[in-house]
């Protein structure tokens, strides 16, 4: 291979630009404009890759993003990119690139492995060899994974970041060769908005390939460039290059990737902009100018190095002047073979010609090339890269004869048809039809507001691409229709697709390493259908996703099956039509816009006061307040005690909060809530359970009557959206003539609970126009007042079984009223807590939480929480009915019970399964909440136990994360104070 | 005119499911479908939808479920009506 000099006039490289850039460990030069795989076939690299399997090696193949074998891995840490198409890589100054599979060291590993099943693996070989024993399974994958031809993960965070854009246009086309750019051209002048996406560096397409192809006079090189300047002058145009339209949804909504700093070196990278962009495209009209990818035919040995598709040859050759051999063997079943070989007669010594059909082409050919008419090649030779092939005659009805000969080779050129890129109309469910004209899968383009032209429909010559592609343009101007496949073959190919009777070598997917027979041996074994073909064989996995060999494998398929193509079909097209970073389908959505936080407004204090924060939801809460640098469990017993000794204070602004306004509130509530709301006063609060219609608990928290007609209910953190959307579905879904209105009013006000025995003392402190007294304000009552000057709520309502008021205040004075408790209460010693403490605390009274210890299966009778279902409603609440199933009736259901281990210092895990015995292997339930009690000095937990409530008392089992399992007893899940004597606080 | 994106909406199950109005008079397997039991078609499905990023209205959708075609969309009164009918 060589670089052909002075540059081929359609060459992309500026030869005045040398780039230097590193190939496994070893310094090579290439010019700007290469690719890296161009660059090394210049340098004379022939082996870019082993094979998994057999560890053949195996060299380029396809063009741009069809390449099956030359993956490399680029670059290191943050910006190492895995398995790359070194087709595709865009060369720049100390390009660090390399390739997984040519590591001596894991080929070393690879080849006795395999050795010891068989020389050539048959399909279905990991089923059969490696899924039994079962047992072994797991070791084998982590060997072969580590096997399996591609990069390594990335370890290192990606030190790029991502973005994301939304386009509205009348018209997107997708491909700017030569139909696309005409195309976009005529649509131009118009007034409608056009975005042209093109995955390529140069706009233009094969036009580089093809260069003397003509439109016109001129030869389309020059007609794609002239039309690119004149597109510059529409502003109604947008053109987006390196963008690969990768997703067609529904509705023409196409996504696509925008490589924006890739081919950059990584030093000169723009850090304020994004390495990728993610396009999401909403298109009025989506014309697809995607063009078709050259297909191979399958002969013995065809994965030698050397062996590539003609149009990889010709892209070498015409787009980077590189001459991939001189004794150039072309292997063609249609009259592109011929364009190859005019195009090589220009500057190798020896060109022959090698073709399946007898009838003469439409193409002069070059008088350097040898013709070898009604011919094919049966079998390439040589070791590490292709240095002769066998051809044979055939006979009238295409077989091979005995007329066989060996011509000398360092580079076969094939040409087996082309497959329109119909991927992204497929993406919408609609599947290729075998086409016996164009010889090839062509898109059906049945869904509306979509169209085709060019090579995609059949189009193939620049003349008559450019034309199709101006009548598909004007038919979008003027709102008609004409016929979108060519009618004719252009290129006069005939079905053929492999050599007969070979196969044993005879590649299909190179990538997997599938071949004729295993296609063969898969039928035989009555994986019929193309889909479990696919799945047996491995046929079109992997990073190329099957583009140069999923149609030879259906021909296969067919032939061995006597079947049409038709009726084998393809398999599902899905997206993405080539690889996209995890990183740009993430785009921003990353580390702290992640997803939204939510801060109370006494985020400050708390930051101040050495909080340590988990999230509850989207909020972020106070954990817990290590003082003095001591860990959580320390940090929770000083919470604990001193709140249950004196006085403690938490910010539970996070709860919930729904304004209920209208004469129906209290008729709504008793419909939504499993308890009785007709007889709740003014000035009162009640606990309410909230049931989905199954009977199972959802929610819970305590609603206050504010007025006749003016409720407030408070919601679990994590729960408050969905209650409200829950509330919003009955009343406009079901009960529309309920007059009742709802607001969220979460973030409205902040709650600042005081708890403890000394919390009246604060209140009277802190406000002096309500009485405080356990006569004028009793447990579950709510009074209006001023707290420090601001108008507040006060609740007096606990979680934690101690005295304890809720101040409520609009939102804005949160953190003013937050700071001045924690001034006042320093005379009984304040501790402030977070949610570890309160959970303890709760815990230790046996106050669920809904979504901790019930899990929408869980019914207030098996939550022991029967006294909150009213049976003298008038109007059916939801979930009652479900009550009375024979399963939710069922009396041994798993219950929610307490749990004391025998040994007070072991803390169960929660999740942990709990059994009868050692011996009894019956799980019965699960642990839901565990803790250690400060206040019992032992620890506590409640869980789900099979017919719990009449277990009390009984001795069981529970197992450990470590295996062991430890003896404890079922009883109450109310540990402490279970005669409430502690609601009423200090005198 | 502008869109609004499908992420402003989120889906909310079948549409055209009464909840039967004395619950107590069903039997357990009639309670079953209600609670259960669901269309699932391939093609026009008639659905609730909550316009959840914005007014918080439900909202009535005859969706196709091969392609997301959206034949028509209905305010909820105007399908309370047309239950109504049903059950008379
Ligand atoms: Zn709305």
């Amino acid at each position: 291979m060589r670089r052909v000099s002075p540059s081929i006039n359609s060459a992309v490289i500026n030869t005045a630009r040398p780039i230097d850039f590193v190939f496994e460990n070893k310094k090579y030069s290439g010019f700007d404009g290469d690719s890296l795989a161009s660059a090394l076939s210049a340098n004379g690299l022939k082996v870019f890759s082993k094979s998994y399997k057999y560890a053949r090696p195996r060299g380029v193949m396809a063009p741009y993003a069809d390449e099956p074998n030359a993956l490399v891995s680029l670059e290191k840490k943050g910006i190492y990119t895995p398995n790359a198409k070194a087709t595709q890589v865009e060369l720049y100054q100390g390009l660090n690139a390399s390739a997984p599979t040519l590591n001596p060291d894991l080929i070393g590993k690879i080849k006795p492995l395999f050795k010891v099943f068989h020389k050539f693996m048959p399909a279905g070989f990991y089923y059969k060899t490696f899924m039994q024993p079962k047992k072994l399974w797991m070791f084998y994958e982590r060997l072969l994974r580590s096997f399996a031809g591609i990069s390594k993960s990335p370890v290192d965070l990606d030190s790029e970041h991502y973005d994301h854009t939304h386009h509205n246009c009348d018209v997107l086309i997708v491909g700017a060769g030569i139909a696309g750019l005409t195309a976009s051209l005529e649509l131009a002048k118009t007034n409608k908005k056009i975005l042209l996406v093109d995955e390529r560096p140069q706009l233009g397409g094969t036009s580089y390939e093809y260069p003397d192809d003509l439109v016109g006079e001129t030869n389309q090189i020059l007609h794609i460039k002239n039309i690119i300047s004149q597109l510059e002058a529409h502003s109604n145009v947008t053109i987006l290059s390196r963008t690969t339209a990768f997703a067609f949804h529904d509705e023409n909504n196409v996504v696509a990737n925008e490589l924006r700093q890739d081919h950059l070196t990584p030093s000169v990278r723009n850090k304020k902009i994004s390495r990728q962009r993610l396009h999401k495209i909403k298109a009025k009209h989506v014309l697809l100018t995607t063009g078709a990818s050259e297909r191979p035919i399958a002969f013995d040995n065809n994965d030698l190095p050397g062996i590539m598709l003609s149009s990889a040859g010709l892209s070498l050759l015409n787009k980077f002047s590189v001459l991939c051999g001189e004794n150039v063997v072309i292997f063609t079943n249609n009259d592109s073979g011929y364009t190859t070989a005019n195009y090589f007669a220009k500057y190798a010594d020896n060109i022959c010609l090698i073709d399946v059909r007898n009838k003469s082409s439409r193409v002069a050919l070059s008088s350097k090339v040898k013709l070898y008419s009604n011919s094919a090649i049966i079998n390439a030779n040589g070791k590490d890269s292709v240095k002769s092939v066998t051809i044979s005659e055939l006979d009238s009805s295409s077989n091979l004869t005995d007329n066989r000969q060996t011509i000398v080779a360092d580079a076969v050129l094939i040409s087996g048809g082309f497959n329109p890129i119909v991927h992204l109309d497929c993406h919408t469910g609609s599947n290729p039809v075998w086409d016996d004209n164009l010889v090839a899968f062509a898109p059906i383009l049945d869904k509306p507001c979509r169209s085709g032209a060019g090579a995609l429909t059949g189009y193939i010559y620049a003349q008559d691409a450019s034309d199709n592609a101006s009548e598909q343009a004007n038919n979008i101007i003027s709102g008609s229709t004409t016929k979108l496949l060519a009618s004719e073959n252009y290129l006069n190919t005939v079905q053929f697709f492999n050599v007969p009777g070979f196969g044993k070598k005879q590649f299909i997917d190179m990538q997997n390493d599938v071949t004729t027979n295993d296609i063969e041996l898969a039928i035989r074994e009555n994986y019929k259908c193309i889909e479990h073909i696919k799945r047996y064989t491995a046929l079109g996995f992997g990073t190329d996703q099957g583009k140069t060999s999923n149609v030879l494998g259906v021909a296969i398929a067919a032939q061995s099956q006597k079947l049409k193509m038709n009726e084998v079909g393809t398999t599902t097209f899905r997206p993405a039509y080539t690889p996209v970073a995890f990183g740009a389908l993430a785009g921003q959505h990353v580390n702290d816009l992640f997803d939204p936080q939510r801060f109370t407004p006494m985020q400050p204090s708390h930051v101040n006061n050495k909080a340590v924060f988990e999230t509850v939801g989207q909020w972020m809460r106070p954990w817990y307040f290590p003082q003095n640098g001591e860990n959580m469990d320390k940090a929770v017993l000083i919470e604990c005690a001193q709140t249950r000794n004196s006085l403690g204070v938490i910010d539970a602004s996070t709860l919930g909060k729904i304004e209920i306004h209208g004469p129906d509130a209290r008729e709504f509530l008793n419909r939504v809530y499993s308890n009785n709301w007709t007889k709740l006063p003014v000035g009162v609060c009640r606990y309410g359970l909230m049931l989905d219609e199954n009977g199972m608990i959802m929610d819970d928290g305590v609603t206050a009557c504010i007025k006749e007609d003016h409720f407030v209910m408070t919601t679990t953190t994590g729960g408050a959206a969905r209650v409200y959307q829950w509330l919003e579905l009955w009343l406009q879904t079901e009960w529309p003539e309920l007059k009742v209105f709802l607001s969220s009013v979460t973030d409205h006000f902040s709650t600042t609970a005081v708890v403890g025995p000394n919390s009246r003392k604060l209140m009277e402190s802190i406000c002096s126009d309500i009485d405080f007294s356990q006569e004028d304000f009793p447990f579950m009552h709510w009074r209006d007042g001023t707290v420090c000057g601001v108008k507040a709520r006060v609740m007096r309502i606990s979680f934690s079984g101690e005295l304890a008021y809720e101040i409520n205040v609009q939102s804005n004075y949160g953190r003013y009223i937050w700071d001045k408790v924690i001034a006042s209460g320093n005379k009984w010693g304040i501790v402030q807590y977070g949610t570890e403490s309160m959970h303890v605390l709760r815990a230790e009274k046996g106050y669920i939480i809904a979504g901790q210890d019930t899990d929408g299966s869980v019914t207030p009778y098996d939550a022991d929480l029967g006294w909150a279902v009213s049976k003298n409603k008038s109007f059916s609440f939801l979930g009652n009915r479900s009550l009375y199933r024979s399963d939710t009736s069922r009396t041994d259901r798993k219950q929610l019970v307490g749990i004391l281990t025998e040994d007070k210092k072991l803390v169960l895990a929660e999740g942990a399964q709990m059994l009868n015995s050692t011996e009894d292997n019956k799980m019965l339930g699960h642990i839901t909440s565990s803790y250690y009690s400060p206040t019992l000095k032992r620890s506590i937990a409640m869980g789900l136990v099979r017919d719990g409530l009449n277990r009390k008392g009984d001795k069981i089992v529970v197992s450990t994360a470590k295996g062991d399992k430890v003896n404890a007893t079922i009883g109450s899940y109310v540990f402490f104070d279970p005669k409430g004597l502690k609601m009423n606080g200090n005198k | 005119m502008s869109y609004l994106e499908e992420e402003d909406y989120s889906y909310a199950g079948e549409a055209l499911i009464a909840r039967p109005s004395i619950p107590e008079e069903v039997s357990d397997e009639d309670w079953g479908d209600y609670l259960f039991m669901r269309k699932n078609p391939k093609g026009k499905h008639i659905e609730q939808w909550q316009h959840s990023s914005g007014c918080r209205k439900f909202f009535v959708v005859e969706r196709s479920t091969i392609d997301n075609t959206i034949y028509s969309s209905h305010k909820m009164c105007e399908t309370q009506n047309r239950l109504n009918n049903e059950k008379s």
